[in-house]
């Protein structure tokens, strides 16, 4: 799958960051693109960073009403884009960000029929109306991404003045894609806080080093750039390195919070404890995972309590869930079943009342995974198909893999071999597809089990063996355990053969 | 006052409190600072101690706070106190894709005609009058709904079903111009009789704002103000127009002013001078525009210095840079914006720029007005287009001079 460059991945997180902050009041965006696959990437991203935050997206089409055809068709009449926009508004009930395509083409369409003489206006009419009614932006809190080309963005300048001069920004994304080099799932997991770092390992240390020879020290960027570093080592799973940059950055932020300069009002104060607080939770969450990957639960429970602490604290909803997913995670590999539902059903309890549903899906997963493990086996097909239903409508395919993998484990279970079979093999095909690695690894293992019982012994071995073989690479230690465990258990099936 | 309106203490709420779209309503007023060469007074005080029924053109650069300004103006307890102010917004009455003057006159009738009679200063002699007129009218139109109307709804029905009309219809509204040009003189007169009823029974003098006349093309703005220029100004109260500002540098602009002699044009902040030397107290009173809706501690000094600089002494060019470069650092994970945000945001604001500037021979008059500071061009259009398009700025301070937009002078370097 190919993935945006750098550029474009900070643009549109920038776009993420001002539709965020402005959704209450309405903001203009617009993206230069005619790429369809770029602007699909740029979309699918934004769409995922906006939702932990209760921010939905919602594509709009704007077309030209042939005459005759039925206007079911088409999402918007032409004569008034914004007053559209304006009554779909008023119709939803979640903050929504309008992704909106067509503009170009219905700008040229109009622009035709004037130089064939069809209408008395120079201008084309979108345009004009965009103007007229720009203030309804504003009136409705209408957050709006147009997608349009160099020759729109001009002629909206020169045509439509006061709607153009009403922009929050412009970003270019004309840039080429990055060739199939890496996958959407390295930048997006569904028990990752809302935190995605883009950018590069190299020219995030360069930064740093710049930024610690400075006197005095920007404490703020030094820590933030420290804990965007141990990020991308986690991401990259080199493990040792992201926990030494993960540590200092906790250090970092508790500093700043400590050393408060004389002269701040109370105000400043309380805002300079929030961000370090918040920082030092996102700290806390990636040495948790890490320690979590690495088998050391006992670590891993410590830093998501830490974070747990922080984050009902600053009454952080969105990330308090996460966490309380993550602890439960810890739970159910420890075997401590009644303490995995209770902290999985706490975060079911937040994200069900905001309304995250990508972060809920992972709940319902994880609540699955408990019933299976007490062999509930219906119970767990209730929650995962939840889970599913969710993931489909969402197109969540990272997360789709997953609960269509705890579906074939359930059905295992049932000892109904064929369906496992054929759940767990529409998991590889997605996570092959998304180099889901350490998805696979857990796919591969109930495929294993699947052949185990059909006494497929040869064909359980292979597929263990590419497991183990991704799980020693990603040093996905908690998991080569039940790998090797899984290798036993065939070499001892094998000897009573 | 007490002040509405938070100072951003991080950089998100920087976002939430530099929104471009935003104007300074009632809400927002404690963000308000004065041009230091704002007509603002002056307006005021031309309206409040000129006893004629005056007509004032009020202009200004997109963005420079024409908005923000009229806003403070009529919330003025000054003006309160004098005036009975009817503020009118042409783009929530009217098409203004398609607007006649005789549109304009509907609605300013039926904007006076509610205002009035909510205040039940509209007699019941004059409201028959009015609707014994509307009921003429409605036999005119011939339709049959107009029929069933025509006594319950009166005047304020066929008010309503008049912008109705002219706001969405198509053919129908062609029409019915043409059925209401010769009632245009009596629908005056029904004005200028709801304006002395309002002023008679509230002791006030009215004021009419007529907002949105800024908004239609300049040839439709032109039009308007041209050719029937002295039918709008027979309300007989005062009125105040807003323009957009290449109206006045129309050719025929001179033609206009004998009908509109009063013009004030909101300035931008000085903050060069016209021998390219920096203005450094203007510079400050436009950081404090920055100040007093975020923490100084959140932006590097010489990140404001620059965003200052950049946006030419244009207020919202300002917004937009500081909002983009908080938006910058918040995509980094930066809790400051830092001078490398200020500059990413100006090179982003430059190819948007960029993308308009495709003809040879703008480039060319940008050259030459950098180096003359004057706006002598036969090239009317194109210079109109620029001075429009913000490529050009105007500093009508002392005899005014024009330059060109700073984030635009690079591009037209060699």
């Amino acid at each position: 799958m190919p993935i945006l460059n750098p550029n474009d991945q900070f643009s549109t997180a920038e776009i993420a960051a001002a539709v965020r902050h402005n959704i209450t009041q309405g903001c203009l965006y617009f993206g230069i693109c005619a790429n369809l696959l770029k602007i699909a990437e740029v979309e699918e991203i934004i769409t995922q960073t906006l939702l932990p935050h209760g921010i939905k997206t919602s594509q709009v089409i704007l077309a030209e009403r042939v005459e005759g055809e039925s206007s079911a068709e088409f999402d918007v009449k032409i004569t008034d884009p914004v007053h559209y926009l304006a009554e779909k508004k008023r119709e939803e009930s979640k903050p929504t960000l309008y992704l909106i395509r067509g503009l170009p083409e219905l700008i040229q369409g109009q622009l035709k029929r004037i130089e064939s003489g069809d209408n008395q206006s120079q201008i084309a009419d979108a345009c004009l109306l965009l103007n007229y009614h720009r203030e309804i932006f504003l009136e409705k809190a209408i957050c709006a991404f147009f997608w349009i080309d160099r020759e729109t963005a001009a002629y909206l300048a020169n045509n439509a003045r006061d709607f153009w001069s009403f922009r929050t920004g412009v970003s270019d994304f004309t840039d080429e894609l990055v060739g199939n080099s890496g996958h959407l799932s390295d930048f997006i997991s569904q028990k990752e806080s809302p935190v995605l770092v883009f950018g590069d390992l190299k020219e995030k240390l360069k930064r740093l080093a710049a930024y610690r020879s400075k006197t005095p020290q920007d404490e703020n960027a030094v820590g933030n750039l420290l804990l965007d570093i141990g990020i991308l080592y986690y991401q990259k799973r080199d493990l040792q390195n992201a926990i030494d940059y993960l540590n200092q950055a906790a250090a970092a932020f508790k500093h700043l919070e400590e050393n408060i300069p004389s002269g701040f009002t109370p105000e400043q104060i309380e805002a300079r404890k929030r961000l370090a607080d918040s920082a030092q939770s996102s700290a806390y969450e990636y040495l948790s995972r890490t320690f979590y990957i690495l088998g050391q639960l006992d670590e891993s429970e410590d830093w998501v309590r830490r974070a747990i602490e922080i984050n009902e604290r600053l009454h952080n909803e969105t990330h308090l869930a996460i966490d309380y997913d993550n602890l439960s995670n810890v739970y159910l590999v420890c075997g401590k079943l009644d303490e995995a539902e209770f902290w999985v059903r706490k975060a079911v309890e937040i994200n069900e009342r905001l309304q995250n549903e990508i972060n809920l899906a992972t709940d319902y997963d994880t609540l699955s995974y408990v019933y299976l493990m007490r062999k509930k086996l219906d119970e767990a097909e209730f929650w995962v198909r939840k889970a599913i239903e969710i993931d489909e409508r969402l197109h969540n395919e990272t997360n789709l893999a997953i609960d269509y993998s705890i579906l074939s484990a359930v059905y295992l279970k049932r000892g109904k071999l064929d369906e496992a079979e054929f759940w767990v093999r529409k998991a590889i095909e997605i996570d092959e597809r998304l180099h889901n690695e350490t998805n696979l690894a857990t796919d591969y293992n109930i495929l294993i089990y699947v052949y185990l019982a059909r006494g497929k012994l040869d064909e359980s071995e292979d597929w263990v063996r590419k497991a183990i073989e991704i799980d020693e690479r990603l040093h996905n230690e908690t998991h080569l355990a039940i790998d090797y465990d899984t290798l036993k258990q065939i070499n001892k099936a094998a000897k009573e053969t | 006052m007490e002040a509405k309106t938070k100072k951003a203490s991080f950089l998100g709420e920087v976002i939430a409190n530099f929104n471009p779209m935003q104007p300074l309503d009632e809400k927002h007023s404690d963000w308000y600072v004065e041009q230091p060469d704002s007509p603002h007074e002056r307006i005021k005080i031309c309206l409040l101690n000129n006893p004629d029924d005056i007509k004032v053109l009020f202009s200004g650069h997109i963005g420079s706070g024409k908005t923000s300004t009229l806003k403070k103006l009529v919330l003025d307890s000054e003006i309160k106190e004098k005036f009975f102010v009817v503020q009118f917004s042409a783009h929530e009455e009217l098409n203004i894709a398609d607007l006649g003057y005789t549109d304009l006159l509907i609605a300013i009738g039926k904007k006076m005609y509610e205002d009035g009679e909510k205040e039940k200063w509209v007699s019941k002699d004059l409201n028959q009058k009015l609707n014994e007129w509307a009921a003429v009218q409605f036999r005119e139109w011939g339709t049959e709904e107009a029929a069933g109307i025509k006594i319950e709804g009166g005047i304020s029905a066929w008010f309503m079903k008049a912008t109705g009309l002219l706001k969405t219809g198509f053919k129908d509204k062609r029409t019915f111009r043409e059925k209401m040009e010769p009632q245009i003189p009596q629908l005056i007169q029904f004005i200028n009789e709801i304006i002395e009823a309002i002023e008679f029974k509230s002791g006030k003098k009215v004021l009419l704002v007529l907002e949105d006349l800024d908004k239609p093309p300049v040839e439709k703005a032109l039009d308007l103000f041209l050719t029937k220029g002295t039918i709008l100004i027979q309300p007989r109260c005062k009125i105040l127009f807003t323009v957009p500002i290449s109206v006045l540098y129309s050719g025929k602009f001179n033609i206009i002013s004998q009908t509109f002699p009063i013009q004030f044009v909101l300035p931008n902040f000085k903050v060069v001078n016209k021998d390219g030397t920096p203005n450094e107290e203007i510079i400050e009173k436009m950081k404090n525009i920055v100040y007093l809706r975020m923490n100084s501690e959140l932006i590097e000094k010489e990140a404001l210095t620059l965003a200052v600089k950049m946006s030419g002494g244009v207020v919202r060019e300002l917004i937009r840079i500081i909002n983009g470069a908080a938006i910058s650092a918040l995509a980094k994970k930066e809790n400051v914006i830092h001078l490398e945000d200020v500059e990413d945001t100006v090179n982003q604001l430059a190819q948007t720029y960029k993308y308009s500037l495709t003809k040879k021979s703008d480039i060319e008059i940008l050259k030459k007005v950098e180096e003359t500071k004057k706006l002598i061009d036969d090239r009317i259009e194109d210079v109109r287009g620029l001075l429009h398009g913000q490529f050009i700025l105007q500093y009508p301070n002392g005899e005014g001079w024009y330059g060109v937009n700073p984030i635009v002078k690079n591009l037209i370097k060699d």
